[in-house]
């Protein structure tokens, strides 16, 4: 417990030192990272996959991953490295790369524009159907729309971020997500309607 | 201009200051717009309460951490304590007061541990009387030296009685002596015990009595058959000389006796069940068995040390004198200090008279400071507040409670009840302590008490109050 609680004041470089060091208290500064990330990675996973069951083995895969990578033996330039190590993007990508290595497998996914699965409009819902309207419209997207949207909502990314993990401008990150905003909002929009006017 | 992208930056916190500028002027306008960033809004706010989202699964926690072969004491309060808001609040606050909950537990165990390393153990011995007057006796030997006395068998050194031998051996502990002091031991005794040993004690006492006579005879008869009744050690000693060493021996055993007596006296004081046998026949003790009388004036003379109480079956009637110190403490923040110091101030002496054990009453003169607060209003109308401590000379009469259900060992609590007065008015006192009785007619004074002082200021009713700590001596007249 005393362990834990030191641990909480270090920063991202200082638990991945510690995690590269070979002592026991490697495991200490792990349980760190991933009490600190594992939301977010969680998130990523649940959010952009479209499968529970997959999404919570990529979610396990990527720690894994992270784990191993991390006790690899060092670079030269390690500590050139470390400066600019980002711990959440670094998680990201391997949840990505996890995800795209599965979607590769599934059939081409079709583009749903937009979807009127809704037979009532003048329902009122709470907040949890709320989410599962906004989940059901993010299911609708587009990989790439779905991916940025969640990295920006979800994960808090900034658009510097998801440009270098996706591999796209900055411009392009944030035509994304706004994209990704407008079809979930076209698709919500008559239940939108109806939560406002409660 | 469709000012929807005005709305998505605005909720992303993007938008620079010039958009921000119109989207407001419009938003006062245009209620689509506002409905519109209400939309926005609400879906951000249901996106941050994505709680299914945001936690992985304890399988998957568990899953992982097993994979990389880490222990359950480093995964423990990720996969059972999960991100519950009361179990994270608890968890933050048993570690930063963790230190201080370990040393209360450790405290506790060890406060434990100790009352209970003072439980009292020991051996236990058998008082018995025969019917001569004087009375049998079981040989004990009192170690006061040390918590734990050795308790004897009666020794048997005569190897022709075989009774002796028989039931009393030295591994023959069917009693327990308790130590509650070091200097008193209190016997525990089994009372059929005691009753099945008395036929023992009467037989050894009448045999020693008989080998006095024996040896008293042999002496006048200058007979040297007595040897053979002698004890081998002392076979150098003249017959003159062996009958007074055995008169002593036999002394010294009656006055053991005496003192188990003494000891199922005060026992039978505590709890007379145990020795069903003691009577009190005024001023001696006896047994239902024997027709021994043991003067009382010999166990309280012997027990002096003791808690003479138990065996003063007199009332402390009489006069007590006492007198404290005392260190008040009033009720209110005192922004001022006493008006002068007085000689013996705080200094209280008492006289009580003794009605019985339990009720006491008499005077009590106090020399002590009351801080006075009190107002008053001029002529104009402007309050004033004065503040005041002066030294008072305070008499009172007081009632003092010492019920004797409360009394143990030496100490003797009380309640006292007092009303009395000085020059600024009527006060009142509600005093809780104890007595300790330090030898014969000396005591120690431990109280605490409240004191309410009831003024008057231009026929305004005021108090002042305070508590107050004293300790003190007293002695029974």
């Amino acid at each position: 417990m005393f362990l834990e609680k030191n641990l909480k004041k270090y920063n991202d470089m200082e638990l991945i030192t510690l995690l590269k060091s070979n002592s026991s208290i490697s495991d200490f500064a792990f349980k760190e990272i991933y009490d600190r990330y594992s939301s977010n990675v969680n998130a990523y996973c649940m959010r952009v996959y479209n499968n529970q069951e997959l999404a919570e083995d990529v979610f396990q895969e990527t720690f894994i991953r992270f784990y191993q990578s991390m006790k690899k033996k060092s670079d030269d330039n390690e500590e050139n490295i470390l400066l600019n190590f980002n711990i959440p993007g670094l998680l990201i990508t391997i949840s990505r790369n996890f995800i795209l290595n599965l979607k590769r497998k599934e059939k081409k996914e079709v583009v749903v524009e937009s979807f009127d699965f809704f037979e009532h409009d003048t329902q009122n819902y709470e907040n949890q159907e709320l989410l599962d309207l906004i989940k059901k419209a993010l299911d609708t997207l587009e990989f790439d729309y779905r991916e940025a949207f969640v990295m920006r909502e979800y994960n808090g990314m900034s658009y510097e971020e998801i440009a270098k993990i996706t591999n796209i401008s900055i411009s392009n990150a944030k035509a994304r997500v706004f994209r990704a905003k407008q079809k979930i909002r076209d698709i919500l929009k008559p239940y939108l309607v109806d939560i406002n006017k409660i | 201009m469709d000012y929807i992208d005005h709305i998505y930056e605005f909720v992303d916190g993007t938008i620079d200051p010039i958009k921000e500028q119109q989207l407001f002027n419009e938003l006062s306008i245009n209620e689509v717009l506002r409905n519109e960033l209400k939309e926005q809004i609400t879906v951000s706010n249901a996106i941050k309460n994505d709680f299914i989202a945001f936690n992985p699964s304890a399988d998957s926690t568990l899953k992982i951490f097993s994979q990389l072969g880490m222990t359950s004491a480093v995964t423990t309060s990720t996969t059972i304590l999960g991100n519950s808001l009361i179990k994270n609040k608890l968890l933050g606050l048993f570690s930063n007061y963790s230190q201080s909950i370990y040393t209360l537990i450790g405290t506790s165990v060890l406060a434990t541990i100790g009352y209970f390393m003072l439980e009292f153990n020991g051996n236990s011995i058998n008082l018995t009387q025969n019917g001569n007057s004087q009375p049998t006796y079981n040989s004990s030997s009192n170690n006061s030296s040390n918590n734990i006395p050795n308790s004897y068998s009666f020794n048997n050194d005569n190897k022709n009685d075989e009774n002796l031998g028989k039931n009393l051996s030295k591994n023959d502990t069917t009693f327990k002596t308790e130590i509650i002091y070091k200097d008193r031991i209190i016997y525990k005794e089994d009372a059929s015990k005691v009753k099945n040993l008395t036929s023992v004690y009467k037989s050894k006492i009448n045999q020693l009595n008989q080998k006095i006579k024996d040896l008293e005879n042999n002496l006048t008869q200058n007979s040297n058959s007595s040897s053979d009744n002698l004890n081998t050690e002392n076979t150098n000693l003249s017959l003159a000389e062996i009958i007074e060493k055995t008169k002593i021996e036999t002394k010294i055993e009656v006055e053991k006796q005496y003192e188990t007596f003494y000891h199922t006296i005060y026992l039978s004081k505590e709890t007379p069940n145990i020795v069903e046998d003691i009577v009190f026949k005024n001023e001696f003790i006896t047994t239902k068995s024997t027709d021994i009388l043991v003067p009382m004036e010999n166990i309280q003379r012997h027990y002096e040390r003791y808690n003479e109480s138990y065996f003063d079956k007199s009332e402390q009637i009489g006069l007590s004198l006492e007198t404290s110190w005392a260190q008040y403490f009033s009720t209110i923040e005192e922004k001022i200090n006493p008006a002068q110091y007085q000689n013996f101030n705080n200094f209280r002496v008492a006289a009580l008279y003794n009605f019985n054990n339990e009720i006491s009453a008499g005077l009590d003169f106090r020399r002590e400071n009351f801080y006075q607060v009190y107002n008053l209003i001029d002529k104009i109308g402007d309050p004033y507040i004065y503040e005041q401590k002066p030294n008072f000379n305070t008499l009172s009469a007081v009632v003092r409670y010492k019920p004797n259900f409360l009394k143990f060992y030496s100490f003797n609590p009380f309640a006292q009840f007092g009303i009395g007065g000085n020059v600024a008015g009527e006060v009142g006192r509600i005093m809780i302590g104890s007595e300790y009785k330090i030898a014969n007619n000396y005591k120690f004074l431990m109280a605490f008490d409240y004191n309410m002082l009831n003024f008057h200021h231009n026929q305004i009713r005021y108090t002042s109050n305070k508590y107050g700590f004293h300790m003190g001596i007293g002695i029974d007249i």
